[in-house]
């Protein structure tokens, strides 16, 4: 059932009054995304990297984790974020207030989805932008319509995972640990942070299918003055498949959980 | 001044059918083989002693909980239904499900937005229902500040939006002076046409109610 474009605007349009109405968390989160930044600036600038071929394109390896970083700000949006709200809303009611209006499962998830995906954009270019003024971090050979491809397409890719974690959320109490083993998961062998080159043959192959390989790979393309076209495509092949399928997994999470009677169990 | 209704089900349907309704948690039955009819323009006051199942048959009407077994339709189809939950307004127990951080008017305001196609009429939604229920004071306010009076008020509010041709009000006068609750009853009377399923402990209440429905020991 194709979503009702008034439902996606109002669900979007609250979460991002609730989010005005803590400013204070908002600067604080800009905060700790440059300190994020900053530490691996200093790291980069005490230690040196074995093979430096390995992080190429980068030319650095603040600027190559400085791409993680960006990657992983997305991710945190389309993935923990969503789910966290969905688990708000059922401890507080929210959630039930919402399933007897007459709005779809997919409409909830892709609507409350939705503010966190610009959000997540919005500090993406503010974290480029001072690493860029302050960290040095080189952004001359910058594709900016490589960069604005992949983050757009990251954020569908993972909103697959995001929208299926946010179903566990529904079914499972206190799920909210999965949702961090599967962050942890999502980057620990995407090389985001460190080659895959450093991990053991078999990991590096898996570390391929994963959409966070892709997304960082194709983000430090986009940066650095590489070709992000075929991890474009594959993060666009990863939200086609993935998102369709977390959404009708949502939706019976949502009719699952109304005969389980824990749409408001904490 | 009150919202019309374009929509209300045909005269030879009941506007709430239950039929065979089983509700079970786990291994604990809470209602077992009940069976209801409520037409357009009747109030059904449920009644019975804390724990008899009325919350939970209300739930099951609006559709945030399925039955175990048998069935429950609103103008003929089920509350799972997303269509079936536009003609549905809902007065729940939960005094938080309002995002605590917006005004009253924000919060009205995007529920008016999730019923009706339109900026404009979400709004004007919104100010019919201000002015009816004199509700001016508690949409400034953020709903944090509001005492549980108010957010009852607030939420009586927001089951009327859209014009829903079924009421579903769990125990909705609880916490009102006695202004709002003869506020909430001045508008159930203008919506003659409205069937009501009312979960209350107040013998005012029952009283302004055709129909009872006795769950557990009276």
């Amino acid at each position: 059932m194709t979503p009702h474009g008034h439902v996606l605007v109002a669900l979007t349009r609250r979460e991002a009054a609730i989010a005005r109405s803590y400013p204070l968390a908002r600067v604080l989160a800009l905060v700790f995304g440059v300190l994020n930044l900053t530490l691996y600036f200093f790291i980069s600038q005490t230690l040196s990297p074995s093979g430096p071929e390995q992080l190429a394109p980068a030319p650095s390896y603040f600027a190559y984790a400085a791409a993680g970083v960006a990657i992983a700000t997305v991710v945190q949006a389309a993935t923990a974020t969503l789910a966290r709200r969905v688990r708000e809303e059922q401890l507080t009611g929210g959630l039930e207030a919402l399933l007897v209006q007459p709005v779809t499962g997919l409409e909830l998830a892709l609507g409350l989805a939705g503010f966190p995906f610009f959000l997540g954009f919005a500090r993406v270019l503010v974290y480029l932008a001072v690493a860029a003024l302050l960290l040095a971090l080189p952004l001359e050979d910058a594709d900016p319509a490589g960069v604005a491809t992949v983050l757009v397409l990251t954020a569908p890719a993972f909103a697959g995972i995001g929208i299926a974690l946010a179903a566990a959320v529904l079914l499972v109490k206190r799920a909210e640990a999965l949702v961090s083993l599967a962050m942890f998961a999502l980057f620990f062998a995407s090389g985001a942070y460190f080659p895959t080159s450093e991990l053991p043959e078999w990991m590096q192959r898996l570390a391929q299918l994963t959409p966070t390989f892709h997304a960082c790979q194709g983000m430090r393309a986009a940066l650095y003055g590489g070709s992000w076209t075929d991890d474009a495509l594959a993060l666009a092949a990863c939200a086609a498949v993935a998102l369709p399928l977390a959404c009708l997994l949502f939706t019976a999470a949502v009719g699952r959980a109304r005969l389980l009677g824990s749409v408001l169990e904490p | 001044m009150r919202q019309t209704s374009p929509k209300s089900a045909p005269r030879d349907e009941a506007a709430v059918k239950v039929v065979a309704f089983t509700r079970r948690f786990g291994d604990r039955t809470v209602l077992r083989e009940l069976a209801l009819s409520v037409q357009a323009g009747e109030r059904l006051a449920v009644l019975g002693p804390n724990g008899a199942g009325k919350t939970t048959l209300l739930r099951c009407v609006a559709g945030s909980l399925l039955p175990s077994s048998g069935s429950v339709l609103v103008a003929g189809s089920p509350p799972s239904r997303t269509e079936t939950r536009a003609q549905i307004g809902a007065v729940l127990p939960g005094e938080r499900s309002f995002a605590l951080r917006l005004s009253g008017r924000e919060n009205l305001r995007f529920f008016a937005r999730l019923r009706l196609r339109g900026a404009g009429r979400a709004e004007r939604a919104v100010a019919e229902l201000s002015d009816e229920l004199e509700l001016a004071g508690i949409l400034e306010r953020r709903v944090s500040a509001c005492s549980t009076g108010m957010l009852q008020q607030l939420a009586f509010a927001r089951a009327l939006l859209g014009a829903p041709t079924v009421l579903v009000l769990d125990e909705p006068t609880r916490s009102l002076d006695d202004a709002a609750a003869g506020r909430l009853w001045a508008a159930l009377d203008r919506r003659p046409e409205l069937a009501v399923l009312i979960a209350t402990h107040r013998a005012e209440d029952v009283a302004r109610c055709s129909a009872r429905l006795q769950l557990g020991e009276p």
